[in-house]
């Protein structure tokens, strides 16, 4: 193909501009900075597209803003003419493909029209530049036959650059043994970090034997804990011994101490009450001497009287002084009446016919009663008689009258002299103080009385009863003649010898009971004379006795009872004496109480001191007192000293022994402490440290990292390896045919110097017309440059077939020297009848080479346009 | 009477992720900790519902990797399971088998291992017995089909089986315990706990058999929701739900390009996707793949190295909570045919040519690296075939003069 036409609506420094191509070389000329890469570029752009944006090629677009792009009208011997433009608008710019024929398109028929060829592989085939040759320098020999294999098979530079990249690239990230690529850095980091893994595994693994040797340590520790424990108490035992050395001296010393002083005792608050009982004791000492001292005084004043119970006695006689006169005037009286009854008596005697010794009195007393009854029945039988003469004689009427008044009168009468009799009986009996007699006669005398009265009635009923008055009156006088003897015979026993005529009875019997009356009332006045006399004389005996001298009887009363008044006086004022002498005593007494019981106390406390006197008292005090304080200080020691027990006397050797084996002991248990927190600070921080999980993560991530830059690098070296086989099958196919081109341009170039350039298994070679042989790497600079420029011109040729486009040459041999300058030139003049050379040149002498018409000054290219 | 419990397995607390790097240093601590925070979630959840107790069946942690940090924490949660008196009947699977030799620390009293037998362990839950069956892998690898040594359900208390393994027919994952669905429904038990297999699934739905799944996902083949299963059994029936834990979510999603021309459009449209990302999922590490995106786009696009485009991206997102990490972003492009440049025609047609064999030799400098071969895993067929499409696509971008 080739260019036609080039206009350039804004481009760079270039607006408005036309080139028109012709055939074979074309010569843009302009010095430097004229615009020759930009026109280059230009045509370029049209073709493959504008940059994008921050793209590394530089944009040209027009900065004035204005039209950006242009229009390349290209003539292809397979397409026909047709016309690209592109001009600035999305990111590569707008392209318009218009075909002569009538297509019209874009991208894709552009990339169509031109093949399939990209901008790359263009340029690597048919662009020739300076730096494509200077490059050759650097290159080793191994670059330079890629290069060279490259530049002669598919021209692909760009494949072999795409190789180089992808070879630095994946060179930078991994070479088998290489040190800096970045896979090969992350392996061995990858390994370090396992390393570091390991070891942190490892010490996590410590865990369970930390736990074991934790385990053990507490163990330990609390062994020595014990131990510790034992070692400080025998310290505590150790130096107590020592401290207490001096104090179980001292205690035995005190212990010995106590032992004399064992017997001490004291009263409590000894001294306080000794002294107190001694006060008081002199103070009532005094008193008591003061008193007694009274006391003396009193008795001094004391004078005999009677005692109390002669005054008593004393006051007793007189007490009865009435009664002493009493009896004394009874016996005158007595002694009066017993004169006169016995002339009473004498007279009854008289009377009587009877003396007094006849007459039995007793018997008398005794039968009275049964005298009276006789005397009664008979008379009641003589009245009865006479009752019943009366009856018998006079029957009727003044009966009952008569009866009853006699009866009244004799039961009346009868009963009247019961009861006389019974009385003076009873006195009688009294008198004698014959209570049982009295209580008896008083009994008979009921009892007689009732009898009476039953007999009355009796022999009223029986009067009543209506017996024949006769039978019952001769019943009668027997019954009455039997009681009159009977009562005689009475008579008889009393000692009346005379017969007595019943009527005189009574009369008798009363006269004998007068005489006897007056025979016991003798007989008892003398008994009371007796008694009386006796009494007085008993009374005399009593009296005398208490005075002190004899008095007559008659002034005995006196007597005593002036002796009694003066007695008495005296007993008073003795009495009061005594009274005092009584308070005195009164006085005394407590106080002599007292001074005892002070005495006592004293004594008590003296003996209870043991001992007999004040001084050793005192004494005693103060021994007591030292026994006491020694038993506190013993207590207190034996507190002190409690648990201890010194069996063994340990000495300050014992302490330092023991004190060493307790530091020891300390250090261990400190130690033991330290490594028991170190453990289990470890092991906490085993369980809380996420150093490990943060370190496999890290390390995962850089696995992942690794997987993928393996696999970039894995795909680099595919594309590489294909790349390398494909080039080695051009070179196996394609080159040869390019070789035999590139020996002839080679010879052409190097003026015959070297006849042949060919390519065996280590690489290329030229090879000179004397047969020598260079290896590629071993030529000139020039020499290489000859070469690939060989290699280079016999690929576009080879190319046209496929693809024939322009040769572009940016100033490529400005550093050839004349001669070989000649000889490029006149080699492109030989190329240039097949194909179309844009050459880019600020070399007149390039200028001048070629006589050529077309010729573009492209510094004229701007005025031209405008 | 009703009986609750969670099904959960496959915890792999404080494993490290896989698959991502060049992370900032918030991101790192952020995915450490997703584990642990999406097991804590769990665990706050239960002390909320106060379910009966907690089954987890397997794969608590990479024993392997030692951590004790994982157990430390591990057992804080299940600390506070034990305060609000919730059992937890656990079981090791092939990762935290029983032979590993690293430490283990002791676990609360509220917590039931199975040991390598398979066992039975029953409770009263308000009156119900509740029979739990389960075992521990001994070692890394079990092969035997452990579910013959289940026993059949023959009463009226309820039946639970937990196994960790592999379904028989499953060629994809490494066979460990295999069973059938078949083996497992004729023991007649009321449900079964599975784990082993990351993606939750349900493989029957009455009586249940289900995988619960990790509760977190840990690279780009652990993607959408994960979680957790909260079952109740009742005398009518059993229900299932399945409740999320995860923290950080893995996706791979496709932008349509077709209206995006540059840098800005680019930008602006992935910033309006992930923005709706994060309020639906959370966190998210993705993977960008642009589709439908024209020629001059994709042409645009390689200009620039893809690191830089991440690195745009990364930038422009770094700011926001929670966070997406892109973790790669490519454009699928279609492989150009270059008829008229039979050069780069046969360059492809070499690449596309290339067999393992090959393949091995090309690479055989670093994979046959001792050193190397530690770390990385080795490449399946699947993987070379990427590579060498990868690789064309490579080329063909070289090829059609823009920079890589």
């Amino acid at each position: 193909m080739q260019f036609q036409k080039l206009q350039i609506y804004g481009f760079g420094k270039h607006r408005d501009e036309v080139i028109d191509f012709s055939k074979g070389m074309n010569i843009l000329f302009g010095n430097n900075e004229a615009g020759k890469t930009t026109i280059y570029e230009c045509i370029l752009q049209i073709l493959f597209g504008f940059p994008q944006k921050n793209h590394l090629l530089r944009s040209y677009e027009p900065k004035n803003g204005g039209n950006y792009g242009g229009m390349l009208s290209i003539f292809d011997e397979e397409f026909g003419a047709y016309t690209v433009e592109r001009v600035g608008g999305k990111a590569g710019g707008n392209v318009r493909v218009q075909l002569d024929r009538g297509e019209s398109g874009e991208e894709e028929l552009l990339k169509k029209l031109l093949h399939g060829y990209g901008r790359a592989d263009l340029e690597a085939i048919f662009a020739f530049s300076m730096h494509q040759l200077q490059a050759l320098e650097k290159m080793n020999e191994d670059e330079l036959n890629r290069t060279l294999l490259a530049s002669g098979t598919t021209g692909v530079d760009q494949l072999t650059l795409i190789e180089k990249q992808l070879l630095k690239e994946s060179n930078a990230l991994f070479k088998k043994s290489g040190q800096n690529p970045i896979i090969n850095k992350m392996i061995k980091d990858i390994q370090k970090e396992e390393l570091a893994l390991k070891v942190e595994r490892e010490k996590l693994s410590k865990y369970e034997p930390k736990k074991q040797e934790l385990l053990q340590i507490e163990q330990e520790l609390i062994s020595v804990q014990k131990q510790l424990e034992k070692a400080n108490h025998n310290n505590v035992q150790i130096e107590q011994s020592i401290k207490n050395r001096p104090l179980l001296n001292e205690l035995s010393s005190i212990k010995s101490r106590l032992q004399e002083l064992e017997e001490v005792q004291f009263p409590a608050k000894g001294i306080q009450r000794i002294e107190q009982a001694s006060t008081r004791f002199k103070q009532v000492e005094r008193e008591v001497e003061r008193v007694s001292k009274r006391g003396e005084e009193l008795q001094l004043q004391l004078k005999e009287a009677v005692s109390k119970e002669e005054l008593q006695q004393l006051q007793n006689w007189i007490g009865r002084d009435e009664e002493w006169r009493e009896w004394r005037a009874q016996r005158e009286r007595m002694l009066a009446s017993q004169q006169s009854l016995e002339s009473k008596i004498a007279m009854k005697e008289q009377l009587l016919g009877l003396s007094r010794s006849a007459l039995k009195v007793d018997s008398t007393i005794a039968n009275e009663a049964q005298l009276r009854k006789q005397l009664d029945e008979a008379n009641f039988s003589k009245q009865k008689i006479e009752h019943l003469q009366i009856l018998v004689s006079n029957e009727a009427t003044n009966e009952e009258n008569r009866k009853s008044r006699v009866q009244k009168n004799k039961g009346i009468s009868n009963e009247l002299l019961i009861i006389i009799i019974g009385v003076i009986a009873v006195i009688g009996a009294l008198v004698f103080k014959q209570w049982g007699v009295a209580l008896a006669i008083i009994a008979m005398l009921a009892l007689v009385l009732i009898l009476n009265k039953k007999n009355k009635n009796d022999s009223t009923s029986n009067l009543n009863n209506g017996e024949s008055p006769k039978r019952q009156l001769r019943q009668l006088k027997a019954q009455y003649e039997a009681q009159l003897t009977e009562i005689n015979e009475q008579f008889h026993r009393m000692g009346i010898t005379n017969d007595i005529e019943p009527e005189m009875y009574t009369e008798v019997f009363s006269q004998v009971r007068e005489l006897q009356q007056y025979v016991i009332e003798q007989r008892q006045l003398d008994q009371q004379l007796d008694s009386i006399q006796q009494r007085i004389a008993e009374r005399y005996e009593e009296g005398t006795m208490l005075l002190p001298h004899q008095v007559a009887e008659s002034n005995l009363s006196a007597a005593i009872q002036q002796y009694l008044q003066d007695q008495t006086l005296l007993l008073n004022s003795m009495q009061q004496v005594q009274e005092q002498l009584r308070v005195n005593e009164e006085q005394l007494m407590p106080l002599t109480d007292e001074l005892n019981e002070l005495q006592q106390e004293i004594v008590a406390l003296y003996n209870a001191a043991n001992v007999e006197d004040l001084e050793p008292y005192y004494e005693m005090a103060n021994f007591f007192e030292e026994k006491v304080r020694l038993q506190n200080r013993l207590s207190d020691l034996q507190l002190t000293l409690h648990d201890f027990n010194d069996e063994v006397e340990y000495t300050e050797f014992h302490l330092q022994q023991n004190t060493l084996a307790l530091e020891q002991l300390i250090a261990s248990q400190k130690a033991l402490q330290a490594a028991h927190s170190k453990l289990h600070a470890e092991m906490n921080h085993l369980v809380t440290d996420e150093r490990y999980s943060e370190m496999l993560q890290a390390q995962e991530q850089r696995k992942s990292e690794l997987a993928d830059l393996t696999k970039d690098w894995m795909r680099l070296r595919l594309v590489e390896e294909a790349i390398q086989q494909t080039l080695n099958d051009l070179k196996e196919d394609k080159l040869p045919k390019v070789m035999d081109l590139t020996t002839e341009f080679f010879q052409y170039l190097t003026g015959d110097r070297y006849e042949k350039i060919a390519l065996d298994e280590e690489g290329f070679y030229a090879q000179t017309s004397m047969q020598q042989q260079f290896k590629i790497g071993e030529l000139s600079q020039a020499t290489r440059e000859q070469a690939y420029l060989s290699l280079r011109f016999a690929l576009a040729v080879e190319k046209k077939v496929n693809a024939p486009f322009p040769l572009l040459m940016d100033d490529p041999f400005v550093h050839f020297d004349t001669l070989r300058t000649a000889k490029v030139v006149q080699l492109l003049r030989k190329l240039q009848t097949n194909h179309q050379i844009i050459f880019f040149t600020c070399q007149e002498r390039m200028k001048q080479a070629f006589e050529v018409k077309n010729i573009i000054e492209v510094e004229a290219l701007q005025t031209k346009g405008d | 009477m009703t009986v609750r419990f969670f099904h959960t397995a496959d915890l792999h607390l404080d494993s490290p992720f896989k698959g991502s790097y060049h992370l900032p240093h918030h991101v790192v601590q952020q995915l450490r900790e997703s584990t642990f925070q999406a097991f804590e979630a769990l665990v706050t959840y239960a002390v909320q519902e106060k379910p009966d107790f907690l089954l987890i069946v397997g794969d608590l942690y990479d024993g392997e990797n030692r951590s004790l940090t994982a157990q430390y924490k591990f057992i804080q949660q299940l600390e506070r399971l034990n305060d609000a008196d919730i059992p937890v009947f656990m079981s090791y699977g092939n990762h935290d088998h029983l032979s590993g030799t690293w430490s283990r620390l002791p676990l609360p009293k509220n917590v039931y291992e199975f040991s390598k037998d398979v066992s039975s362990k029953s409770i009263m839950i308000r009156g119900q017995e509740v029979v739990i069956h389960g075992f521990s892998y001994e070692k890394r690898h079990i092969s035997e089909p452990k579910i013959e040594d289940y026993p059949v359900k023959n009463d009226e208390s309820i039946h639970i089986g937990t196994l960790h393994g592999s379904v028989d027919t499953d060629l994809e994952h490494a066979v460990y315990a295999p069973f059938t669905v078949q083996q497992l429904l004729k023991k007649q038990y009321d449900y079964w706990a599975l784990g082993h297999i990351h993606k939750h699934q349900v493989l029957n739905e009455q009586p249940p058999v289900i995988y619960s799944g990790n509760i977190q996902g840990r690279h780009k083949n652990e993607q959408g929701e994960k979680g957790f299963y909260d079952v109740t059994i009742a005398p009518d029936g059993t229900t299932f739900e399945f409740e999320k834990t995860s923290v950080i979510r893995y996706e791979s999603i496709q932008l349509d390009c077709a209206q995006v021309e540059d840098a800005m459009a680019l930008l602006k449209l992935i910033d309006h996707h992930f923005e709706s990302m994060r309020e639906q999922i959370g966190a998210t590490m993705v993977e960008l793949t642009l589709v439908n995106c024209t020629h001059e786009f994709i042409q645009y696009f390689h200009e620039t190295p893809l690191q830089e485009w991440e690195s745009i991206i990364r930038e422009q997102q770094s700011a926001f909570e929670p966070f997406i990490w892109l973790s790669k972003v490519q454009v699928l492009q279609d492989r150009l045919q270059f008829e008229d440049h039979e050069l780069m025609q046969s360059i492809i047609e070499k690449i596309d040519a290339f067999d393992s064999k090959q393949l091995k030799e090309i690479t055989a400098d670093l994979i046959k690296q001792p050193k190397y071969m530690q770390l990385i895993e080795p490449m399946n067929e699947q993987h070379w075939q990427e590579l060498k499409i990868d690789a064309s696509l490579q080329l063909q971008r070289l090829l059609t003069g823009k920079v890589r």
